[in-house]
């Protein structure tokens, strides 16, 4: 059940998005994050979704993929439109039935924020679609190197991040292995109520701990037999390059942020 | 013969425990050879393994790599970059999310330049047969290629000795036979010197001389014919015998005529297939 982990949730393609430097990627995920916020009125919505639809499609990631990260936020998206449209009263009354009033600007409003929320989630899991978790790991180093001045530990972050990564299919193999272990013995993991299944898990857990504390220490010893010391003087393999189309990427985000000025009201 | 490795009068003492693990253990590694150091579980041979390369330091006593000494701050990475060490677990020794990655570790700690880095990863990584699994995740690769993936991180430090603690113990006969001739084969064309550390004597088989430790102390040094004589002394170190001198002797009780008690499975075969 376990077989087959994909990690992150990163689809393998070649397009001109994964091609790009993690950088660049993440600078321009965090930039637009912001300048979502700039579109007020129909044709900066116009042209953020154009934008949107436009890199979606460059990035050769089919829309299934996107919709998965999309599902978990759509209720909330839903939700939250319907209160702007029951709750917003500005603009000409549109519909009256009791107390239930719905205004005009209530309905535009309703329809800004879901549209707001939907583009935000959808470049920001493209970024994971197309990076994978090991590079966003490096760009966030390197993008957080001037932080180590105020002796922030961004080395040390990105290491275990890095080794979190490598150990969790090890852990799952691991989980698996002890499930079937306890299922041998009588173990029930998937029935009865919620609370008994629950309980179930605990002789999960405390091996799983257990072993993972002991795994700890054993990489620890096996880091520092191989010369490790910390941060200080050490070099790195995984080089990241940035080409000219990284800066381009930043470009055009920079014009879609000036046309964005000019164009809201 | 020159030495690359002396240990001298070693005693030490784990932190609030009252009695030594190693117990002034005196020890010469020569360049080249391949030494095994066998023992019971709490004989002490693996924190003997673990002064070899400083990851423990003596209480009393020195341990010398080369021209260095493991005591010393400032020689301490060269002895680890010297020393290299496989460890028992093939899981918990991998660091890098794939076998270049892992590789290159070793490489980045020691502030090998980019460049250099990549030529040594893709020469250790044919030294060890693992070529074709530079781009691989740890999960996708068996507990013998792991280990032998850990050897190609050591190879590509440019050691003069590999340390094997058990590096055997947790793999299938198969993983076994990978690593052991792997090892075997670095030993004899390019004279790495082999420390393996185990307690099971089939392995010690192959190794060129022999050390037995027990409850702390050195308790017999000498070439593997010379120890397995030694019954009496193996059997109160808490140590089998490797299964084709206990089959031969066996034979031997039941009026089988064998020359002598033979140490390896082929030698015994052949003698066998001779026998009227």
């Amino acid at each position: 059940m376990l077989q087959n982990v994909i990690i992150g949730q990163y689809y393998p393609a070649s397009s001109p998005l994964h091609r790009m430097d993690s950088r660049s990627k993440l600078i321009a995920a965090f930039f637009y994050l912001f300048i979502v916020f700039l579109a007020n009125n129909w044709v900066t919505y116009g042209v953020l979704i154009a934008f949107t639809v436009v890199t979606i499609s460059l990035s050769k990631v089919p829309f299934r993929f996107l919709y998965k990260g999309l599902k978990p936020i759509l209720l909330l998206v839903v939700f939250t439109m319907l209160l702007h449209i029951f709750l917003t009263k500005e603009g000409d009354l549109l519909y009256k039935a009791g107390f239930l009033e719905i205004y005009e600007g209530g309905v535009i409003q309703g329809i800004f924020i879901a549209l707001r929320l939907l583009l935000l989630v959808m470049m920001t899991s493209l970024l994971t679609l197309t990076t994978t978790p090991i590079d966003i790991t490096d760009g966030l180093e390197h993008l957080l190197g001037p932080l180590k001045k105020w002796k922030l530990p961004v080395h040390e972050f990105a290491l275990m991040m890095s080794i979190s990564l490598r150990f969790i299919p090890t852990l799952l193999q691991e989980t698996e292995k002890i499930m079937k272990a306890q299922m041998a013995r009588g173990a029930d993991f998937t029935s009865g109520p919620i609370k008994e299944r629950a309980k179930a898990f605990v002789p999960l857990l405390v091996p799983l701990f257990v072993s993972s504390f002991k795994r700890a220490e054993e990489l620890a010893l096996a880091m520092e037999a191989r010369g490790y010391r910390g941060g200080e003087g050490r070099t790195r393999l995984r080089a990241l390059a940035w080409h000219q189309r990284d800066t381009f990427a930043l470009l055009l985000l920079a014009l879609l942020t000036l046309s964005l000025f000019l164009l809201r009201n | 013969m020159e030495n690359i490795i002396t240990v001298k009068d070693v005693t030490f003492n784990y932190p609030g425990e009252e009695t030594p693990t190693l117990k002034g253990v005196t020890l010469d590694v020569h360049k080249g050879e391949w030494l095994s150091i066998v023992g019971h579980n709490g004989s002490g041979k693996s924190t003997l393994a673990k002064m070899l390369n400083g990851l423990l330091l003596p209480s009393e006593g020195a341990v010398y790599v080369s021209q260095y000494t493991t005591g010393r701050p400032d020689d301490i990475w060269e002895v680890r970059r010297l020393v290299g060490m496989v460890f028992q677990n093939p899981d918990n020794q991998f660091v890098g999310t794939s076998v270049q990655d892992d590789i290159a570790f070793g490489l980045e700690n020691f502030g090998v330049p980019r460049e250099e880095m990549v030529k040594r990863i893709n020469e250790s990584v044919a030294r060890v047969g693992m070529e074709a699994f530079l781009n691989q995740e740890p999960h996708q690769l068996s507990g013998g290629q792991k280990q032998r993936v850990a050897i190609a991180g050591i190879l590509a430090q440019k050691p003069s000795v590999i340390v094997l603690d058990e590096a055997t113990s947790m793999l299938d006969p198969i993983g076994r036979i990978e690593v052991i001739d792997t090892v075997r084969e670095l030993n004899k064309k390019e004279g790495i010197t082999v420390i393996s550390i185990t307690h099971d004597l089939e392995e010690a088989l192959s190794a060129d001389r022999v050390v037995v430790m027990k409850m702390g102390e050195k308790a017999a040094e000498g070439i593997p014919e010379d120890i397995f004589q030694q019954r009496e002394l193996l059997k109160s170190a808490g140590l089998d015998l490797p299964f084709s001198l206990k089959l031969s002797e066996a034979l031997r009780q039941q009026g089988v005529e064998l020359d002598k008690s033979y140490l390896t499975q082929e030698e015994l075969v052949n003698a066998l297939w001779k026998l009227a």
